[in-house]
């Protein structure tokens, strides 16, 4: 996978959590290059892209972290994780993706994307289409978010 | 007070927006997918529909489409995070008369809803 390709969704995760947090800053930590499968966290947001550039993003962490994110997207107190809290991770996960469509649009790539999917329990073995991975870990106020991005040339 | 209709698979995303304008007296009703807002669309009759994009059984560009069949004079603001030209360009070639794209700005959506309530 192009690296470049990662800029778009790391400047969109960036934007989209700190309007999303109410925060001033979000950092990026240090890409890696992950395989072809990686073993789940807690909680696994898939998004499937296809169109010019064809695999998949997921965005990873604790339930922890997913309750303190929705909470304040929500604003609303939150005991303990639910179904609230996994519609939210999924459509923070959404929006991230979707804004860095549109990033990838003005390098000329035209991308649809599926609706989320939750992947949800730690410890299993996730397949990325064959696919490696580029690895961002986006860390914020209320936790890390891992983001990971497998995508190539669409197969012909 | 208007009758507004949030069409999105997120119920987080729907729960939220309905948060924000139930405070401002409207009344809200939902559909979690294009073809149950189409459905909604002709028992509740809006003033103003949100209709997100990416939706399963049915995809808010192609309800746009459908609504207007029956309704041409439909309000139909898109408000979606799937924000390409060429997706903004589809929805209002299929009659949506206005795009937000999420994450929304509370103020945003409300100042766009105020441009299209009727008078």
């Amino acid at each position: 996978m192009d690296a470049n390709l990662i800029n778009g969704f790391v400047r969109a995760a960036i934007e989209v959590l700190k309007q999303e947090l109410k925060v001033e800053e979000v950092q990026r930590g240090d890409l890696s290059l992950g395989e072809t499968e990686f073993t789940s966290e807690e909680l696994n947001c898939l998004i499937g892209i296809v169109g010019q550039l064809e695999g998949q993003c997921f965005y990873c962490c604790s339930k922890a972290v997913a309750c303190k994110i929705v909470a304040v997207m929500a604003d609303e107190a939150i005991e303990e994780y639910n179904d609230m809290v996994a519609d939210g991770l999924a459509e923070l996960a959404n929006v991230i993706t979707g804004r860095a469509t549109i990033y990838l649009e003005s390098s000329g790539f035209k991308l649809d994307l599926s609706p989320p999917t939750l992947l949800t329990g730690a410890g299993i073995k996730v397949g990325t289409m064959s696919i490696k991975t580029i690895n961002v870990p986006l860390v914020t106020p209320l936790g890390t978010l891992m983001i990971k991005v497998g995508l190539r040339e669409q197969k012909k | 007070m208007a009758k507004v209709l949030l069409v999105d698979d997120s119920s987080f995303m729907r729960d939220r927006c309905a948060k924000l304008l139930t405070k401002e007296g409207h009344d809200i009703f939902h559909a979690g997918n294009g073809k149950e807002g189409v459905d909604m669309y002709a028992r509740v009759k809006p003033d103003v529909t949100f209709m997100d994009i990416t939706m399963p059984e049915m995809d808010g560009i192609t309800a746009v489409a459908e609504i207007k069949k029956t309704d041409p004079n439909a309000v139909i603001i898109m408000l979606s995070a799937v924000g390409q030209k060429e997706m903004v360009m589809k929805a209002i070639q299929n009659g949506a008369k206005y795009f937000i794209v999420k994450p929304f700005e509370p103020m945003k959506v409300l100042e766009v809803l105020g441009k299209f309530l009727p008078k």
